[in-house]
């Protein structure tokens, strides 16, 4: 595009032939003359502005002693208050060292140096005659591996290619041992376990729940268990207590829940999320994550958000020392739905 | 209040027994729903206190909650009904009045903390008679107040199991439904977080002393004044709120700043 | 590249003779030649994508000081470390040596902080980088297949974010963990088996932190490295975008159908572009500086040119 040493809108000449075929509505103005900066104009100005970009490299160098003074002159002593200020040292002094480097960097480039716009050419991707050479040869190629005359060769090697990658594939067959979807189903839960306080494991009887009390639990024996928070994910259920009429039962679910006392899945539906959010008044169990809200009078139905299913419940009595047991397991897979789960 | 709280100093034997006892006489059903009520039967106010609580509270109280504090019908005076205030405690009545969220300024999804209303000793009046209602969980002893005794790494796993999920697990709060929210723990103090785990106020579920024993809500005392004596170890908490104000802050702040460095960088000298 | 030349060629400066030393061997002058005046657009929104680069490069530095000392194992442990609140309590290995990079190893809380907004300002410069290049239809033939590469990136970088949040195994990675069992179970047909195969069997399992530490250091890097390169050398091939302006031929379709990927010259300084189809953006300033030297294509009037300056660019990678 021309020699642009002084700025000058040479440019647009070459542009304006550009454009005389075309029919133009306005007369394109072309590239402004250049300005020169007030450092190229006024010796002052430039003394100023090298002075400038100096101090900008002067600050990244305190702030890389900065950092040092952080990180050598201050001891941690197991407080937060030094980590604090330490953490502040470190950030700050690399802050400064970086950034002095750079807008100084910057400010040089701006103020100094040359500020000749230049212009830069297009290219077609790619030319007729080399997509014309290429053709050929990959033609010649083709021709000299003799793959389209000897079909037996190709169609082997096909087979050959297809079915070599497929080892790596299968090698990664063990990142689960047992893949049984079954089990899912099935929690620590069952006939006779007690339901016991998280985290320390100590039964609750009946009595301990009085109205509006909320209990986070878990199955006995859960904390000696062998894959405790396999376990713990899929076992743990909030307990509470209702005044009985509050409660709408549905049939077969009579025997469910104790005097009011009722024990539901945390895990939601939706994704999987601890619903712990207790309204003790509302009787809503809201899940943090989505915002699923769960009304317990009416089972846990789904009253809004995204989960698909009521919160199971876990079928409750109590032994004969007054403690709070489970009746079975489950009716229904806990947490997020999953294909097999129907 | 030091003279309060030696009055009312109860051996924790006296209510195993109790239960024991309700236990094999099979009262256990009729009884369950108020076994908190078994903690501070035996507080004592003066009947001066509890005559000048009355005062207060029919003067403040009872056009929501009723004369005598039995609730108020539904709807009474263009009002939302106020609860019954029989067997509430006097741990109730201290930390709703003590930390101003009643009386109600108006109704509203929850009652919001706001400069109390009543001195120390008013409140006092107000929970003796409201206690002289009917028994009901007693404003806490010192001694499970007191979070230099507590263990903070204890009370931070029960903390996690309990509160956290309401309360965030920096303890900075959170949404509930419907407008109704989790308020954050920094700056209450010991008497009222330990009251609000005995009393459930409002739609937080109440933690008993047969749910977290109180050795264990001291623990969590401890571990909420310890997070919060410390402070955030990085800087700014924004809130604690985790991702969403610190996407927040990149997304508007962060990227202000870039904008700001890209448009200095492209814009030419003067 | 010619065998005279070096021979002929004899370096002054003890400088010269290194270079000159690499220079015939591996060819550095033409590579120079083709790079040293890369001229680029002088609008700051053109920036969003260099902004992402360099977050990238300040993540994989600040990431290899944290794999120093972050242990990604699942095994139980109690915390021994100096941060009160949590002293005794039953952990994992891997919470157990985030809490010492943050509490007990000096800058450590630094370093994570900087991995931490390096990956948040990540993602949102992407996110704003891509918002430019649709807005301005730079999409466009022919960078359609960088457009889609430049989506992978976003997804790569989400990956990465995802795979790197899960890492401390604290409340929010377990929920987000949580999370990611649940949507990965959702799939039809095969999400339980996929599932159960990232984590080695039942959510959580003892496997996954150890897992998502490999996809977090090694392999995501290593695919947004490969993207990245491509990413680049696209650019390279195609040359920047740039916003229409006065000085900008008109040559996008009815002159020249065979190069209809060309786009407009630089808009120039003033207001006075009247003809501008973006006249609210603020076109109307150029930084012009850098260059000097002519770079001299054969002159081809159906071509547009595009300007740019190269000192910005030069400042911007010191």
């Amino acid at each position: 595009m021309g020699d642009h040493s002084h700025g000058g809108p040479k440019s647009s000449g070459t542009v304006a032939t550009a454009g005389q075929g075309e029919v133009e509505k306005f007369q394109d103005p072309g590239l402004p003359p250049h300005r020169p900066r007030l450092a190229d104009k006024d010796p002052r100005a430039e003394k100023r502005a090298e002075r400038q970009v100096a101090i900008l490299f002067v600050i990244s160098i305190i702030g890389t002693l900065l950092f040092f003074v952080g990180y050598f002159a201050i001891r941690l002593d197991d407080t937060i208050a030094t980590l604090r200020l330490q953490n502040f040292l470190l950030g700050m002094g690399t802050c400064f060292a970086m950034l002095g480097i750079g807008v100084g960097i910057v400010h040089w480039a701006k103020t100094l140096m040359p500020d000749h716009e230049i212009a830069e050419e297009r290219h077609e991707v790619r030319t007729e005659e080399d997509r014309q050479i290429a053709e050929t040869m990959v033609g010649e190629i083709i021709e000299e591996t003799g793959i389209k005359r000897r079909p037996l060769i190709r169609n082997t090697l096909l087979g050959a290619m297809i079915l070599a990658p497929l080892p790596a594939i299968g090698i990664f067959r063990d990142l689960s041992k047992e893949i049984d979807p079954d089990v899912l189903r099935h929690t620590m839960w069952d006939a006779g376990v007690r339901l016991t306080r998280d985290p320390d494991g100590t039964p609750i009887r009946a009595s301990d729940v009085t109205i509006g009390s909320a209990f986070h639990v878990i199955p006995e024996g859960l904390n000696e268990a062998e894959h405790k928070l396999e376990e713990k994910a899929k076992a743990v259920v909030l307990l509470m207590r209702l005044h009985p009429d509050d409660l709408n039962v549905s049939p077969g679910r009579e025997d469910w829940n104790y005097n009011g006392i009722v024990a539901y899945s945390k895990i939601c539906t939706h994704v999987g999320c601890p619903v712990a959010l207790y309204e003790q008044q509302t009787h809503h169990l809201l899940c943090p994550c989505h915002q699923s809200t769960f009304d317990l009078t009416q089972e846990c139905k789904v009253i809004f958000g995204p989960a698909a299913h009521a919160l199971p419940q876990l079928p409750i009595s109590v032994d004969d020392e007054g403690y709070l047991i489970a009746t079975s397991d489950f009716h229904e897979p806990v947490g997020p739905s999953y294909w097999e789960r129907g | 209040m030091k003279a309060l709280s030696q009055k009312r100093r109860h051996p924790l034997a006296a209510i195993a027994l109790l239960l024991m006892g309700l236990l094999v006489t099979g009262g256990l059903y009729a009884v369950a729903g108020t076994v908190n009520e078994a903690q501070a039967t035996t507080t004592t106010y003066s009947a001066q206190d509890i005559e000048e609580g009355e005062k207060l509270f029919v003067a403040n109280c009872a056009t929501c909650h009723g004369i005598g504090a039995v609730g108020a019908p539904e709807g009474a005076h263009g009002l939302q009904a106020g609860p019954s205030l029989i067997g509430v405690g006097a741990a109730a009545v201290d930390f709703q009045v003590g930390t101003g969220r009643m009386p109600m300024q108006m109704t509203g999804p929850q009652a919001q903390q706001k400069p109390k209303q009543f001195t120390e000793e008013q409140t006092m009046q107000l929970a003796a008679y409201v206690a002289s209602l009917g028994a009901g969980p007693a404003v806490p002893e010192e001694e499970f107040l007191d979070a230099s005794q507590g263990n903070p790494a204890e009370g931070g796993e029960l903390f996690r199991v309990n509160c956290a999920m309401c309360h965030n697990a920096a303890a900075a709060g959170g949404a509930l439904t419907r407008g109704k929210f989790a308020p954050t723990l920094s700056g209450v103090s010991e008497k009222h977080i330990y009251e609000a785990m005995v009393t459930g106020p409002q739609n937080m579920p109440v933690f008993s002393d047969a749910n977290i024993t109180p050795e264990g809500k001291r623990d969590i005392i401890a571990f909420l004044k310890t997070i919060e004596a410390q402070g955030s170890p990085g800087g700014l908490a924004l809130g604690s709120l985790g991702p969403v104000s610190e996407g927040l802050l990149m997304w508007t702040a962060g990227l202000g700043v870039v904008i700001a460095f890209t448009i200095w960088l492209t814009q030419r000298s003067s | 590249m010619s065998s005279s030349a070096p021979d002929t060629y004899t370096p002054k400066t003890g400088l010269g003779r290194i270079s000159n030393f690499v220079d015939t061997r591996v060819g550095v002058s033409p590579i120079v030649k083709e790079f040293g005046r890369k001229i680029f657009p002088d609008h700051w929104s053109f920036m969003f994508g260099e902004v992402a680069l360099y977050s990238f490069v300040i993540l994989l530095m600040s990431g290899t000081f944290l794999t120093f000392f972050f242990d990604p194992s699942m095994a139980e442990t109690h915390y021994e470390g100096s941060y009160v609140p949590l002293q005794g309590v039953e952990m994992s290995v891997a919470y157990a040596s985030t809490l010492d990079i943050s509490f007990d190893i000096r800058g450590g809380l630094f370093m994570r902080q900087l991995h931490h907004w390096a990956a948040l300002l990540f993602v949102a410069s992407v996110s704003v980088h891509m918002l430019r290049v649709f807005f301005t239809g730079a999409f466009r033939r022919p960078r359609e297949l960088n457009w889609v590469v430049g989506c992978v990136l976003l997804i790569l970088a989400l990956a990465a974010g995802f795979t790197g949040y899960s890492l401390p195994d604290d409340l929010l990675s377990g929920n987000g963990l949580r999370i990611i069992d649940g949507v990965i179970k959702a799939i039809p047909l095969v999400g339980t088996y996929i599932s159960m195969f990232l984590f080695g069997g039942e959510f959580p399992g003892t496997a996954i932190v150890g897992r998502l530490y490999v996809l977090h250091i090694l392999l995501v890097p290593a695919i947004i490295l490969l993207m990245i390169a491509i990413h680049l050398f696209m650019v390279v091939v195609h040359k920047h975008t740039q916003y229409p302006g006065p000085a900008v031929p008109k040559t996008t379709s009815s002159a020249s159908p065979s190069v209809p990927f060309t786009r407009r010259r630089q808009a120039a300084s003033s207001s006075s572009s009247s003809a501008s189809w973006l006249p609210s953006l603020p076109t109307s300033r150029s930084f012009r500086s850098g260059i000097t030297a002519p770079t001299t294509p054969p002159p081809c009037p159906q071509v547009p040119s595009l300007t740019g300056t190269s000192a910005g660019s030069m400042a911007r990678s010191a």
